[in-house]
């Protein structure tokens, strides 16, 4: 019972999660391309409630930061202007799940203070921002990939597994050609096969089309093994006994039985393939400037003084960590809850 | 061409059918001679049961009958066709006149729907109704086989066994098929759920001319249920009369060896019990 | 030998058919090594084509895949237009070098999985397999990634560990044990790192495998017998969860590559990671055609030599 308490709560807390990122624009205080030329690489903003004459505020501020005069290329808060935060601040404008119009932010602080979460980059673009704007591209690279690898894999497999013969074989002989081949060399293979420079808005597509068809082998295999046993069943003889299509024994009888696996795959390719987004991104070969996303966020850690100096850089990649725990977690209890042993 | 007496409503001819087989690892094939040669003639209105040990061929001829697997070679003739030179749409209309229930419920039924939806499966391919068509006849024969209209919501694993094998009994019955083949599907029943459900299928066969085929593994049943024995053995039928004749004159020494079997289960019939549980 | 002449074949026809879709996808890539020269204004379209000519590029897909292929029987794999020299040389020292690096990986990781994961069977819901199996359930969700990233952090801050590369500048000067001495430091960090990555998994398969024995009925009458437990461990256990184990080795060796090749290019290593990621970028496609094909080898080898072990340690397929 308890862990059935556990369970609901990190998925309703990962759903929570993919709904803040959704809605990046209102959770953000910026936007992901804006840029603060005077504020490069500044370190995440302290969120103060009592100022420096020791009076408690209700609302919270921001100080902003200020070169520091002893120690070049790093800041020190300015406590001479203390920012309030705004909650509902009026900011850039974006648009409510890619559709409504709005300027309206969850929080914010007025020019020219500044607040950053998590810091800025380079071009003292908010790394809070970014993250979150970098997480819809991110997130929605791994899920759309992960619904293509496993429409590939049910539709290959089921075919494979319920027609059988020849056409079995050649589709899981091609499947071994995959398998035979270590997953991210393939990824980079099949990366290399397409062109180097493309439009921004078709990245994504390619990306997601290259990390989605590559991955089909697997859970092809395994639904072919599914719809191979579920074949056999009486229910599916008796079903041909009435004259049933091979569409409707699919529809009705076997592709029922292989959702459990659909679900438990689905929950480990994600990760897997966010996974591969960021590594590919990270490496230059993916999204790149000025678009963000969570492997270009980190791309910035492949120079050493930015790796050695700005802690704050890491954040996107430890955020990932409840992220992929969240999932893993998930994964877990469904293949337990799938074994042959529970049912 | 055919020299069929007016009232035979199957002929089976020659029928072959044999299995290939692949070995682990290795890779070589062997086959597997499951049905030699086999004939049988089948009245109208009849009650025939088919007997024979474990391995003899009966549930691979079941299956070859019910149009559920086909035959390597031979004919199997119904109501003056050879179904087996019919193809996959010529065979569609075919297949409603013929049904087969399985011995074990519980694989015989999807698990994932209700009795309702298991009902209303064999409408939904074979005839163009309505929903409410397909859901009301769907409850008249839950009505038939006396299983409660309450339960047509519920899923197969909700029934008790007995009650299981009502409702793939029930879904055989949906198409009102002339040519009802039971696979050990009464053997595993106790004797009360039996007894209804051989009345049941009494009265069919009485309103509608339902012929039945019983595949058993022992005589025991064979005399309760059937009018007509036919024992198989090794792929073939060896000895094929009515009941009383097979009974009181045995021919073949399968035929024996089965009734001695018989004969001892109704001196020891717990030893018996045992075996066919086995 | 008739088994393992067939697992030969086998996988001889898939490195056939990888070669040939590889060539077949890369041959199809829109664009060129001479792309970037096409977009020079002081290099003419003709000496562009002549230079095509010259490598025959204008030749049909099928022509220049039996090119390839008989190049392939050369050693060579085609020419680098990048480095201007037949890939084959090209490939064969940073194989080599990715080669070793996982090899090594690979012997630490084992090494370290196979003890912790008996033990922490052995003594299941003991504190070592809880620090255990929090120590894989922690790991396996931090990405590679990071743990590179964390590992170089640390090699760049202390300065115990050099932060990348194979050797040092001087190492021509060096003695031979000074060249060994540079050679292992400059080794740890990356071996290291795709230890840390792949133990997780191994060790909670050897944990999984080694309860299932323990479990059986064999080892228990084995402990009423009165056998130490550690012969038990060690002896009977141990050889009986070999099995799955063997086949691990096989599918580790593919996230070793894979995990490698991050690796690799994190600590600059001279391996085939940086080279695979310098070719894509300068569209060199037959090194890519090349990495792709050794990492595919690699893989497919390891694969052939668990196969190999599984057919010496387990009878029932021997009998076969």
């Amino acid at each position: 019972m308890n862990r059935r308490y556990t369970f609901w709560g990190v998925v309703i807390l990962l759903a929570a999660f993919h709904l803040v990122i959704l809605s990046a624009g209102f959770f953000s205080p910026y936007s992901y391309s804006e840029q603060h030329r005077d504020l490069p690489y500044a370190p995440p903003s302290r969120i103060h409630f009592i100022d420096s004459q020791g009076h408690f505020h209700v609302r919270p501020f921001v100080y902003g930061w200020k070169y520091d005069a002893h120690s070049p290329g790093s800041y020190v808060a300015d406590l001479a202007t203390p920012y309030p935060v705004h909650v509902f601040a009026f900011g850039s404008a974006y648009k409510i799940a890619g559709l409504i119009p709005s300027r309206i932010h969850l929080f914010g602080v007025d020019p020219p203070g500044s607040i950053f979460l998590m810091g800025t980059d380079g071009y003292g673009r908010d790394q809070f921002t970014r993250f979150l704007y970098g997480g819809q591209i991110s997130l929605a690279a791994g899920l759309i990939a992960a619904a293509l690898s496993l429409a590939l894999g049910l539709v290959v497999g089921s075919i494979a597994g319920f027609y059988g013969g020849w056409l079995d074989n050649a589709l899981m002989r091609g499947g071994d050609v995959f398998m035979a081949l270590p997953w991210l060399y393939l990824l980079f293979a099949v990366r290399a096969a397409l062109p180097l420079h493309v439009p921004q808005g078709q990245i994504f597509l390619l990306i997601v089309a290259v990390i989605g068809l590559i991955g089909w082998a697997r859970p092809a295999r395994l639904i072919r093994g599914v719809v191979l046993s579920a074949k056999e069943r009486n229910f599916v003889l008796a079903a041909r006994g009435f004259g049933a299509s091979d569409f409707h024994l699919l529809r009705r009888h076997i592709l029922p039985r292989t959702y459990n696996i659909v679900l438990t795959q689905m929950t480990l390719l994600i990760p897997q393939y966010i996974l591969a987004e960021v590594t590919l991104s990270f490496l230059g070969l993916g999204i790149g400037q000025p678009l963000p996303s969570w492997g270009s966020l980190l791309s910035a850690l492949q120079e050493y003084y930015v790796l050695a100096s700005y802690w704050w850089m890491y954040l996107p990649a430890i955020l990932l960590v409840p992220v992929f725990l969240a999932y893993s977690q998930i994964a877990n209890a469904l293949q337990e809850l799938f074994s042959p042993v529970a049912l | 061409m055919t020299t069929l007496a007016p009232d035979t409503l199957v002929s089976i001819r020659d029928l072959t059918k044999t299995y290939v087989q692949r070995r682990a690892f290795s890779g070589t094939q062997f086959t597997i001679e499951a049905l030699r040669g086999l004939n049988l003639e089948i009245r109208r209105a009849s009650t025939l049961a088919l007997v024979g040990e474990s391995g003899a061929g009966k549930s691979t001829l079941a299956r070859c009958l019910g149009l559920l697997e086909r035959p390597s070679a031979g004919e199997i003739w119904f109501d003056r066709v050879n179904v087996l030179a019919l193809d996959r749409r010529q065979l569609f209309p075919v297949r409603r006149r013929i049904q087969l229930v399985f011995q074990d419920p519980a694989s015989a039924l999807n698990s994932g729907m209700t009795a309702a939806e298991i009902l209303e499966e064999p409408l939904l391919i074979q005839y163009d109704l309505t929903k409410a068509e397909r859901h009301r006849r769907a409850l008249d024969l839950l009505d038939e086989v006396e299983l409660p209209a309450s339960s047509a919501e519920k899923r197969p694993l909700d029934f008790s066994g007995g009650q299981r094998q009502r409702l793939a009994i029930a879904r055989a019955l949906m198409l009102r098929p002339e040519l009802l083949i039971l696979d050990e599907a009464l053997s595993n029943l106790d004797l009360a759920t039996r007894d209804s459900i051989v009345d049941l299928l009494d009265a069919l066969q009485a309103e509608q001319g339902l012929t039945l085929v019983h595949v058993l593994h022992e005589l025991r049943l064979a005399s309760q249920l059937a009018s007509d024995v036919a024992v198989m053995f090794d792929g073939q039928i060896v000895e094929h009369g009515s009941a009383d004749r097979l009974f009181s004159r045995p021919e073949h020494p399968c035929t024996r060896a089965l009734l001695r079997g018989f004969r001892s289960s109704q001196e020891a019939p717990e030893a018996m019990h045992v075996e066919a549980l086995g | 030998m008739k088994f393992l002449g067939r697992r030969l074949l086998h996988s001889g026809v898939i490195l056939l058919a990888i070669s040939f879709f590889a060539f077949l996808l890369l041959r199809s890539a829109p664009g060129d090594y001479f792309d970037a020269m096409r977009m020079n204004p002081r290099v003419s379209a003709e000496t562009v084509e002549n230079l095509r000519a010259q490598y025959g590029m204008n030749h049909s897909f099928l022509v220049r895949y039996a090119d390839w292929m008989g190049s392939l029987a050369k050693g060579d794999m085609g020419i680098s237009l990048a480095y201007g020299t037949p890939v084959g040389p090209l490939l064969w020292p940073r194989a080599r070098n990715t080669l070793m690096l996982t090899g090594s990986a690979m012997i630490l990781s084992w090494m370290l999985a196979v003890p912790l994961g008996v033990w922490s069977a052995a003594a299941k819901g003991g504190w070592l397999d809880r620090i255990c199996s929090l120590f894989t359930s922690t790991l396996l969700v931090i990405p590679d990634l990071l743990v590179f990233l964390l590992l170089l952090l640390m090699a760049v801050r202390t300065g115990w560990l050099p932060s990348g590369g194979m050797t040092s500048g001087n190492f021509a000067d060096l003695a031979v044990w000074q060249k060994a001495g540079d050679l292992a430091l400059h080794f740890a960090l990356p071996a290291l790192g795709l230890a840390i990555v792949s133990l997780p998994l191994l060790l909670r398969h050897v944990r999984s495998a080694m309860v299932e024995v323990l479990d059986s009925p064999f080892i228990r009458a084995a402990r009423g017998h009165g056998i130490p437990r550690s012969r038990i461990l060690w002896r009977f256990a141990l050889p009986a969860a070999s099995n799955p184990l063997i086949s691990l080795f096989g599918l580790s060796i593919a996230t070793m590559l894979s995990a490698s090749l991050i690796v690799e290019v994190i600590l600059s290593w001279p391996g085939l990671g940086p080279l695979i990621i310098q070719a894509i970028l300068s569209r060199d496609l037959n090194v890519v055609i090349g990495v792709v094909m050794l990492s595919s080898v690699f893989l497919i080898a390891g694969n052939l030599i668990a196969d190999v072990l599984l057919f010496v340690s387990d009878p029932r397929i021997r009998v076969e």
